[in-house]
């Protein structure tokens, strides 16, 4: 049975004073979930949000197609120039993003942390 | 879908009245008195009232033998004291015949002072006797001569529920010879039955057709379906159990009676709801509860008259709470299918049939629609349009049902068709010599979206490619075939190259989704050439083989992989697996995961499957196992084409 993929939007400031919007997911990322995902993705404004960090620490479950629409979004904030890191993600997601090559466009990191150490 | 409404409702506005204005037996003895040979009765309870030869001449006269029930907050007891003749030419044993009016009654019958029979059980340990049945008392020898009348009385209880106003009570008493009273009884209760046959008839009918929907739901599925069997079932039984009881049928307390009658009553209303929405495909939550609370109350406080022995505040608030409650849920139905019979085209004649059981039942509930008698029979309107109406809702359902049954029923053996196919082009069975090669392909759905293929060359070796289509079901399975398509007719490419031109043919044409894939070279010398496109690394001999892995297919068109190469020792195995496999799934939402994967990776394909199948399958399976025997003199022997057999 499938969890609802939930989506909220914080915005925080990097230790090196930066804006950062932070995409807090929650539940199961799966193909139902391209509201959750690209919807919430789109409504950060291109120009103001440079640093996107993506919270996968409440993600249960994310099957190909849920990966799909993460390299989407990935491409998405490529194209547009942001530079995005995701954390949280478990041993064995950290480990299929890897393989599908989401870690060209996106850094991996445990914890919310390291990652906003990296920015 | 309440039949008794007149009943409850008559006892629900009278209560008004008595919880209003309660009466006195003073007030009803100003009554006219009327002829000596009349009825008398007085509220109160006195054993001597029993004596024949007590004075009732200052008791009120109950008008055309019709006594009045006690007032609401007394004790509930009356009295009632009549001169029953007896013909001088009637011969044999003497019987007493009481022919009930009352809804709701225990009582006691004196003849000339001797107790004679009784109905129910009177206070203190109360005992309703539903309806005063029609009921036949033997008379002992001598009580009482042919030619003579005999004093009879009458010891009444009503329990505070059946209090009213109302004259309701008039039981009619006859003394004759026993026999002709059984006799007499018996054509009574013969013509009854026979007056009620068309509604039973009727109802039997619509009780095998909701069976008839139940069998049917549970080889065809549907929750409308179900839904309207429920309802048929709960109404016929309703209206069977409402007549059967008063007919004598069936025997049991007022108590059980009323316990069942609001059970039935309660299964109907709640499934004439759920019919409702789930016919109409309906979300209006607040009205749904307003729907179901309508017949919750309705039925609590008919319950509560119904049962109520004693006085209490509930009883009058369960009064005046009934009849909107009962009457709401009437008008909801109505209101609803209204709004569905202008906006649901299709649900027309059921919305249509809905109102027509709803107005019915509103206007018998308010004494507009009795019915009629035809010749012996007889029938209520309102037991009529039921009928016709869940007749209609039967065929109309029914007929949906099948219809839908019928589609489901040709698509599955469309997709059984398309697995069949699918196997055959996805699948097959493979024999290199030099190698032993396993292989299971298990969708999750009629049809996959994994894929692999292993093209043997002509020098000895072989292509493999393993992928994995994101997504499942159809959609992946119409893109696995325009893949495996494409490797048919692709000349001999290194497996880098393999990956960019299925990247470059698919880039753009997956609509968001994309493909993982891993395609390997595997020489006649056990050189393996291998290159990844996001796809799991196969194991070599229980270890993961570590391949550069680039984008999946599909999602960059210029996306470049690149190529990792190794040479397998003699004996040792390769195992390529898809996702479905790590990505099993358990009831508690526990992976499969790498480490389960890569402990059981030199087994065999089989075995592999099926421990990721038993774990919990969530996705498509692919296992492709390929060992190298060794290289040999036998290599130049012939190579076994593919076969389109089954894996």
């Amino acid at each position: 049975m499938q969890n609802e993929t939930k989506a909220r939007i914080d915005q925080i400031t990097s230790p090196a004073g930066h804006s950062v919007a932070v995409l807090r997911f929650e539940g199961d990322i799966a193909s139902t979930s391209k509201e959750a995902v690209l919807g919430t993705y789109q409504t950060l404004p291109k120009d103001s949000s440079r640093l996107v960090l993506l919270d996968f620490s409440k993600v249960e479950y994310i099957n190909s197609s849920g990966i799909a629409l993460v390299i989407q979004m990935l491409i998405e904030a490529s194209n547009s120039g942001q530079k995005v890191f995701a954390f949280g993600l478990s041993p064995h997601f950290t480990k299929v993003f890897t393989m599908v090559g989401i870690t060209k466009y996106a850094g991996l990191f445990p914890r919310e942390a390291d990652a906003m150490a990296a920015l | 879908m309440l039949p008794r409404i007149p009943r409850m409702l008559w006892i629900a506005l009278l209560f008004l009245f008595a919880a209003c204005a309660p009466r006195s037996p003073g007030e009803a003895a100003a009554a006219p008195a009327e002829a000596a040979a009349q009825v008398r009765y007085h509220f109160g309870d006195d054993m001597r009232w029993a004596d024949p030869n007590f004075d009732d001449s200052s008791w009120p006269v109950a008008h055309q033998g019709h006594w009045p029930v006690p007032p609401y907050d007394s004790d509930g007891f009356i009295w009632v004291r009549v001169r029953v003749p007896t013909s001088e030419t009637v011969a044999g044993p003497l019987a007493l015949r009481l022919r009930g009016k009352n809804v709701l009654i225990a009582d006691e019958i004196f003849v000339n002072g001797v107790l004679v029979g009784r109905q129910g059980s009177l206070p203190p340990r109360t005992e309703m006797s539903l309806y005063a049945r029609d009921e036949i008392f033997s008379l002992p020898t001598g009580l009482t001569a042919p030619g003579s009348a005999a004093v009879l009385a009458f010891r009444a209880w009503y329990p505070a529920g059946g209090r009213s106003l109302a004259r309701v009570g008039g039981e009619v008493f006859t003394i004759d010879a026993s026999q002709m009273q059984h006799l007499a009884l018996q054509a009574d209760h013969d013509a009854s039955l026979i007056a009620e046959g068309p509604n039973l008839a009727l109802n039997g009918i619509i009780l095998m057709l909701g069976a008839g929907l139940l069998v049917f739901w549970r080889w065809a599925g549907g929750r409308d379906l179900l839904v309207c069997s429920w309802m048929l079932m709960a109404t016929s039984l309703m209206e069977l159990w409402n007549i059967s009881f008063p007919s004598g049928l069936v025997s049991i307390s007022g108590r059980a009676y009323f316990l069942v009658d609001a059970g039935l009553q309660a299964l109907s209303m709640a499934a004439s709801v759920e019919l409702v929405w789930t016919v109409h495909g309906l979300r209006a939550v607040g009205i749904r509860r307003l729907y179901h609370a309508s017949w919750v109350i309705g039925t609590a406080a008919y319950l509560i008259l119904m049962l109520a022995a004693n006085p209490s505040p509930i009883i009058l608030w369960s009064s005046l709470v009934m009849v909107p409650a009962i009457a709401s849920f009437d008008c909801i139905q109505v209101a609803v299918n209204l709004w569905a019979l202008m906006t649901k085209r299709a649900n027309r004649l059921i919305a249509v049939a809905m109102i027509v059981i709803a107005v019915s039942d509103l206007l018998q509930n308010f004494g507009y629609l009795r019915g009629a008698n035809f010749g012996r029979f007889h029938e209520t309107y309102f037991g009529l349009s039921l009928f016709l109406c869940e007749f209609a809702l039967f065929v109309m359902l029914g007929r949906r049902a099948w219809q839908a049954w019928r589609a489901r029923d040709e698509l599955r053996v469309e997709f059984d068709a398309a697995r069949e196919v699918q196997q055959q082009l996805v699948a097959p069975a493979v024999d290199v010599p030099g190698f032993k090669i396993e292989s299971v392909y298990a969708p999750a759905k009629h049809v996959g979206g994994d894929f692999f293929r292993v093209l043997p060359e002509a020098d000895g070796g072989m292509l493999v490619v393993v992928g994995d289509v994101s997504g499942k079901g159809l959609k992946a399975a119409m893109t696995v075939s325009a893949i495996v398509g494409a490797l048919r007719t692709m000349p001999a490419l290194a497996p880098s190259q393999v990956l960019g031109a299925l990247n470059r043919g698919l880039a753009g044409q997956l609509q968001s989704g994309f493909v993982t894939c891993c395609a390997a070279r595997i020489g006649r010398d056990g050189t393996v050439t291998i290159a990844n496109a996001g796809h799991l690394s196969p194991y070599r001999n229980g270890a993961e083989v570590p391949v550069a892995s680039g984008l999946p297919l599909g999602i960059d068109p210029a996306a470049e992989y690149e190529a990792n190469q190794f040479r397998l020792q003699p004996a040792e195995s390769l195992t390529f697996v898809s996702d479905g496999i790590v990505e099993a799934r358990n009831a508690a939402g526990d992976l499969f995961g790498f480490d389960r994967t890569q402990r059981i990776s030199m087994s065999g394909a089989e075995a592999i499957a099926q421990a990721a199948i038993d774990f919990g399958q969530d996705d498509d399976i692919t296992v492709l196992t390929l060992t190298w025997l060794q290289e040999s003199g036998q290599s130049n022997g012939p190579i076994r084409a593919p076969t389109l057999e089954p894996a």
